[in-house]
Parts: structure tokens; sequence; C-alpha cells
């Protein structure tokens, strides 16, 4: 019974709960079972508190009996990247440098996500600071993928992947600045939202690179996803630079009927190094979606697309730096090399070129967006270029042709953070290798909604994200 | 440390890293990006133009809270 409960989506376990089928107990004994089975193969778990679990969980129950109980995530376990504070408890960030930093108060996503009635069961291993594309963490434990523990989960919400494709929780939140949540889901298995910039409010959760950064779910289906989704989107006023742009129902569109619904196929960038065999299975999961009454329609993307990628990295290391300077002088040693060079390099910006870097985002963006959207409403591409690797062929620390590894991974997934679009990764198979891949859909700014449509349309004709790793 | 061979010093000295190439690479290369596409940019640029655009390009469905 308890690996049943396990392997229900979050919204299956959701409605069984406030149904009280079962109870959050028993939900969070099922995740506890499966976390003490399998939780160090994948090393995904940061911190766990087994009893502290479940006294939530049994809060959650009592407060059900007393018909207290009112939110959508009522009772169901999450757990996150060990980069949302929480008041009072430690969020070591992946690090060394932050391993014994106690957040002074709770952010928004945590609040919203608490109001919500989920449970937070324990902290998930990330990259160091979230600064990398592969998983790799040199000074912390590294996650492994729960489909082969030899390959990476991608990064940098490596443990948030692992988990949830393991079923050790029903979702778990993750940040993107470059691909972070996208790498993750693509690797694992598993579905991952990252918003448009500014969508969620980023109060109380560790800063990367703030132009570039979001917070979004990675979760079993696309409804699973909304339903995390859909509780911490909206404006913040302890964030001024979240949207005040009203939040729609993520969930009422979700039909599995995309008639009238244009998707753009990349004709130009988006595969251009993609291995063929996953440009071969991303360009077949087109096949559901036009069986749900899609029209595909091909667009050429602007050549200016190319310039995004290495300027995520000016943004990126630049902003990195500003944040950690003070540490990189004093305790340098404390940093894994490929963090510390990463970060060291944005030192060297000049100012003149990190502000103007900022303000090509604006005509590219306008660019891409008369290219794109002007015709379709939603664009349909690779998240990674090739299968997933192993965790030993990536391993390359500060080596030379690391920073060209971090670029060429990025290739799909970096442009969309320097234009500040919305991304949704869905499982769409199994590589010759046995790890999943997957396919992004892109939408406009704020059109969460019809990405989201777009992803359950495909999961609704397809099984990829039933599949679980046999560990 | 203000440019680039002062970062340069502190990677010789704290980390005995050789790389003054390899450091200001990236950033060299992000630069002569940018320097390329300077005709790009309004002569107005200002940092809401971003915000504002993505606002402009939102479903129109949606208003302010």
């Amino acid at each position: 019974m308890s690996d049943e409960i396990a392997l229900l989506s979050l919204a299956a376990v959701a409605r069984a709960i406030r149904a009280r089928e079962i109870s959050s107990e028993e939900a969070t004994r099922a995740c506890l079972v499966r976390m003490e089975a399998h939780g160090g193969k994948i090393a995904a778990i940061a911190d766990l508190d087994p009893d502290a679990a479940l006294a939530q969980a049994r809060a959650a129950d009592a407060a059900l009996a007393r018909g207290d109980a009112t939110g959508p995530l009522h009772g169901v376990p999450l757990a996150h990247k060990d980069m949302f504070y929480r008041a009072g408890r430690i969020s070591g960030c992946g690090s060394k440098i932050r391993a014994d930093f106690v957040a002074p108060e709770t952010g928004t996503v945590l609040e919203r996500l608490d109001a919500a009635g989920a449970l937070d069961i324990a902290r998930l291993n990330m990259v160091e600071f979230a600064l990398g594309v592969t998983g790799h963490n040199e000074v912390m434990p590294t996650p492994r993928n729960p489909w082969n523990t030899a390959h990476i989960t991608g990064g940098s919400s490596s443990g948030s992947g692992a988990s949830v494709a393991a079923r050790l929780v029903f979702g778990a939140m993750g940040s993107d600045t470059g691909g972070s949540i996208r790498f993750p889901a693509c690797c694992n298995g598993v579905t991952g939202l990252k918003p448009t910039w500014s969508r969620v409010s980023r109060f109380g959760a560790m800063p990367l690179s703030p132009s570039l950064d979001t917070l979004g779910p990675l979760a079993r289906t696309v409804e699973d996803t909304a339903l995390m989704f859909q509780e911490i989107a909206g404006h913040d006023p302890r964030d001024p630079t979240s949207s005040r742009l009203s939040v729609p129902d993520f969930t009422a569109g979700l039909d599995g009927d995309l008639k009238g619904l244009r998707i753009g196929v990349p004709e130009t960038y988006f595969y251009d190094p993609v291995e063929p065999v996953v440009a071969e299975m991303v360009q077949a999961s087109l096949d559901p979606l036009v069986d749900a009454g899609a029209e595909l329609v091909g667009v050429t993307i602007p050549d200016s697309i190319a310039l995004s990628n290495p300027l995520t990295s000016l943004i990126t290391a630049t902003e990195g730096a500003s944040i950690h300077q003070r540490w990189l002088q004093t305790q340098a040693q404390d940093y894994g090399s490929q963090t510390r060079a990463r970060m060291a390099t944005g030192l060297a910006t000049p100012a003149t070129r990190y502000l103007q870097a900022r303000d090509l985002r604006a005509p590219l963006l306008a660019e891409f967006a008369a290219a794109v959207f002007d015709k379709v409403d939603v664009l349909h591409c690779p998240v990674m270029i090739s299968e997933v690797p192993t965790i030993a062929e990536t391993d390359m620390a500060a080596n030379p042709g690391f920073a060209e590894m971090v670029v060429r991974f990025g290739h799909c997934t970096r442009p969309i953070n320097f234009l500040g679009l919305p991304a949704l990764t869905v499982p769409c198979g199994f590589t010759p290798n046995g790890l999943p891949t997957a396919f992004q859909v892109v939408a406009r700014p704020f059109d969460e909604a019809t990405m989201l449509r777009v992803g359950h349309a495909y999961q609704a004709r397809t099984d990829w994200h039933e599949r679980v790793p046999g560990l | 440390m203000s440019d680039t061979s002062d970062i340069a010093a502190w990677l010789r000295d704290f980390q005995a890293i050789d790389t003054a190439d390899d450091l200001s690479r990236p950033s060299r290369a992000g630069s002569e990006l940018v320097q390329a596409h300077l005709d790009r940019l309004a002569f107005e640029a200002e940092p809401s133009a971003f915000t504002r655009l993505l606002h402009q390009l939102a479903p129109e469905g949606l208003s302010d809270e």
C-alpha cells in the first residue's frame, strides 16, 4: 500500500487526502519509506527529519478532521531545493560557505505553499549556489540519476529532479537562471516549469543572477506542475520586481484539446547542434500534439538569438560575482573550482558592457516575438542537445573547455532566460542509453496557461510521465 | 579588485591558477559581442524597457492586480 501511495500523482494524492481516502500521515510515511530505501543511492536529500515530517502530517490530518483544511495541496508532502529560506532553518545553497546559514524569515514561495496546505519535509541537494548545468557539486554530494546512477541529473535543481523522479516526494521547487529547472526535468523524466521572469516572487530565495533568476516547480505531471504553480504565481509586495498581472486558472484549460492552436517548429538555431537521436524523438513528440488538434507552423528564428547564450554567461557571471565578491576574497578555498572560476570571470566585466548586455534584452525580445509569436501561439523545441551523459564524462571542474561546455549545454535553454520567456519541459521518451529526454514548449510572456495546455494534451496521449525508475 | 590584472593576481596568489588570459576571455568575448551589436540599442535605453515589453507581449485577458 505504501508504494501505491508514493506512486500516485500529486493531484491524485491531494484528492485522496481531501476525500479522506488516505491520510497525510500515510502519504508522508510512503515518501519516508522510499527515501529510506532509495535516497542514499541518488544522493538527493540534504537534510531530513522524519519525526518533524510526520508531525507536520499529523497536524494536517487534525486540521482536516476539524474542517479547517481548504488548501488545494493540503497534506501533500513536498521538498525543495536547498535555497528556499524558512525562518530558523538552515538553507545551505549546496555550498560550504552557507552550510550553517539559518534563514531569518520564510520566503514567499514557501509561505504560499504552506498556505495551500503543503508539507515541506526535506531540503534537497543542489549545485553549489545554483551555478551549474550538469548537476556536479565539488563541495557537497552530487545527486545521481535514478534511471542510471552513473548518469547526471542535470543542474542546478539536481536533487529536485532526482527526488521527484524517484517518487520520494510529489513535487519540488527549483530555480532556473539558464536551464536549472528544465535540465533536471529532462534528465530525470519529470515535468518542469520555468515561469516568465517576474511571474513568481523571489523574496526569500537565494539569488544567483536577479536579472535572469526564476523559481518554478518540478513534478510528475503537467497537472501537478500547474497545481503548484497556481499557488506561487502572482505579485508579492516583498518582491517589487514581481509582476502585477492577474493570475489565470492554470488547470481550467487542461482538457486535452488543442484545436486552433498554432505550434511553431523552429527551422533554424534550436536543432543545429542537437544529436540526431534526440532530435528525432523531440520531433516525434509533435505527432500527439497534431492528434490533439494543433497546427504545426515552421518558424525561422532570428539570427540574433545566437547572442543570447553568451550574453547570459556575461550577465550571470557579473551579477553572481557582485553577490559573491566578499566570499571570493575571504573564503575562496571553500568554493568548488568551477563555481569559483565562473564567478571570478564576472569580476572582469566592464560595467558599461554589463549594462549594454542587459539593455540588449528588449530589442532581442522584440525581434524574437515578431518572428515567433506573431505567427504561432507557442514554440516547440529540444531541451538538451545530447543524450543524458554520465557523471564521469562531464566532470570537468574548472579544466580547460568547461566554459564552452556550459554554453554548449545551454544552447536551447539559456536564450529563453535571456528573453525572460516561460518554458515547460515535458518528458517524451528514452534515448538508446536508457535515459529520458524531453521537449520544451516556450510561450509568450505570462502565457504559462497555454504551454500547460499543450503539455497536458501531450501527456493525455502518452505515458512517458508515468514511467518510474527501477531503483 | 578593479581590473583583470588584479583578479589574475588574486587567482595566482590564492588559487595557484595562472589564467589571466583564460579569466578575461569569456568577459572579453561577451564584450566583443555587445560591441558588435551596439546599434541595436535605442539611445533612450533604460532599465524598464525589457520589463515593459514583457508586459506588452502578455495575453490580452490578463489585467493589473
